[in-house]
């Protein structure tokens, strides 16, 4: 049985992520990861790094979003002088529509709202009426009344994220371990014991990090996570020069060329096919706003599965019912991915993960316990 | 490199690949006749700029993209052969022309 500093579950955005950030701390870390048959959220992201709007109700998550966006800068040039792929990380400020003066009161009203609780600066922003918007966005739609600017949100490359980690992790000495689920957990004195495939895995920390695929594992030792499924639909349309300069949270223009439209949550269990009235909402969505892409070609529509915490909030928890285990669930894996390499993994190699984090502790759901 | 095995059943077509006016195999998609042509890379890919030619020919890769009668960034695997129709190689990314900025979006701003 190979031993290893810390053990992280998951080889994912999440858990890469942490695993990058653990083994840059001078931890033997392992990643076992499941396999293709895995839910792979992290192939399903739309690849923004947003903080507008986070954070309703939950005031340290602007400011932990907000350090995630300070961090990703530096993390971004990290990743590419030590592997040489380009995560494409853009922090050029993102666009939030709004379509006429009941959309524009509401966001405001949401923004204002986090900023009273958060720690300052909180999220500042602009509000553009439409002759602003119309400067920067000539190609804007008759509709759009007004946007909401805010200069911290950006973009990247979600699967050369993905792979920048897998490739840091590696080159630094980690030990990546795919197609492996994750049959059987056990405590060995102060530390844990993964049976994983035919391989039993012994590691001084253990780290929960497999997306939806933390159900099944969670289980395994009784613990019931507070989260389901998310269904996203997206459409992908051909490749096109550059044509959008600026980012909004539903409609961006990869590097590449390619525009995807998206913004879409739905309860459906582990169905991640698409479906007719939320493609077409989509689609009209994207005409409203940009007019001229009702002559642009769709080349695929497709749907995955997300995990969402009953809250939207992340789950970081220690847990009592083995040693030095540590569970991680969030839905902002690519937002997250810079404080989760950099802070998070840093409290997990403590061991201890600090009271500003308990508040994201899966008791938070416990209605007895709060009321 | 491809070699025709037998003669078409469905007779030939006249098109146009790239300006060269070619008799191809009436049934066969636009992807086949390209590659029986011989003519190589169908495509530069706007990623790198790299030649890039009809791969799956089922329609899952993307490779095979051509302009066909005008229209760019169509599947060629998925479109078969017509009597006149134009086929044309396309260089990178399909340039898109946005409308004019006095085109219904006359607010005042110039």
């Amino acid at each position: 049985m190979r031993r290893f500093d810390a053990v992280v579950v998951g080889g994912g955005l999440t858990g890469m992520a942490i695993a990058y950030g653990l083994i840059a701390r001078g931890l033997e870390t392992a990643v076992v990861d499941e396999g293709d048959v895995a839910f792979r959220a992290s192939r399903g992201t739309f690849g923004l790094v947003w903080l507008s709007g986070k954070g309703d109700g939950m005031p340290h998550y602007v400011g932990w979003t907000r350090l995630s966006t300070e961090l990703w800068p530096a993390f971004a040039d990290e990743l590419l002088a030590l592997t040489g792929v380009d995560t494409a990380y853009a922090k050029c400020g993102g666009l939030h529509y709004c379509f006429g003066d009941e959309q524009l009161a509401q966001r405001r009203g949401l923004l204002e709202r986090i900023n009273r609780t958060a720690e300052p600066p909180g999220c500042t922003y602009e509000v553009w009426d439409r002759r602003t918007t119309l400067e920067r966005m000539p190609m804007i739609g008759p509709e759009v009344t007004a946007s909401i600017y805010c200069a911290d949100d950006g973009d990247c490359n979600p699967l050369a994220l993905l792979r920048a980690l897998h490739r840091g992790f590696k080159a630094r000495g980690g030990v990546y371990l795919p197609n492996r689920k994750v049959r059987a957990l056990r405590a060995a004195g102060d530390e844990t014991v993964v049976t994983a495939g035919a391989d039993e895995v012994r590691g001084g920390r253990l780290v929960l990090a497999a997306g939806l695929g933390n159900i099944d594992v969670a289980s395994l030792i009784g613990i019931s996570v507070p989260m389901a499924p998310s269904r996203g639909q997206i459409l992908v349309s051909e490749r096109v020069g550059p044509v959008l300069p600026m980012l909004s949270h539903t409609i961006r223009q990869t590097r590449e060329g390619t525009i995807m439209f998206g913004d879409s949550y739905e309860n459906v269990g582990l169905d991640n096919g698409v479906t007719d009235p939320v493609i077409r909402d989509l689609a009209r969505t994207a005409i409203r706003t940009y007019p001229f892409l009702g002559s642009v070609r769709i080349v695929r529509a497709w749907g995955c599965l997300r995990p969402m915490p009953f809250d939207r909030y992340p789950i970081y928890e220690q847990l009592s019912t083995l040693p030095n285990t540590f569970l991680v669930n969030s839905h902002s894996g690519v937002t997250l991915a810079a404080v989760h390499a950099k802070r998070l993994a840093a409290r997990i190699a403590e061991g201890d993960l600090g009271p500003d984090l308990e508040c994201y502790a899966m008791g938070r759901f416990d209605v007895q316990k709060v009321a | 490199m491809f070699k025709r095995l037998h003669e078409p059943k469905a007779g030939w077509v006249t098109v146009e690949i790239d300006g060269e006016t070619v008799r191809v195999a009436a049934g066969q998609t636009v992807a086949a006749a390209v590659l029986v042509q011989g003519v190589g890379a169908c495509r530069t890919t706007p990623v790198s700029g790299a030649p890039r030619a009809p791969y799956c020919l089922m329609g899952a890769c993307f490779e095979c993209l051509m302009e066909i009668d005008g229209v760019p960034n169509r599947q060629a695997c998925q479109v078969q052969v017509a009597e006149g129709m134009v086929i044309r190689r396309q260089t990178g990314a399909v340039q898109v022309t946005l409308p004019a900025e006095d085109d219904g979006n006359d607010d005042g701003a110039s």
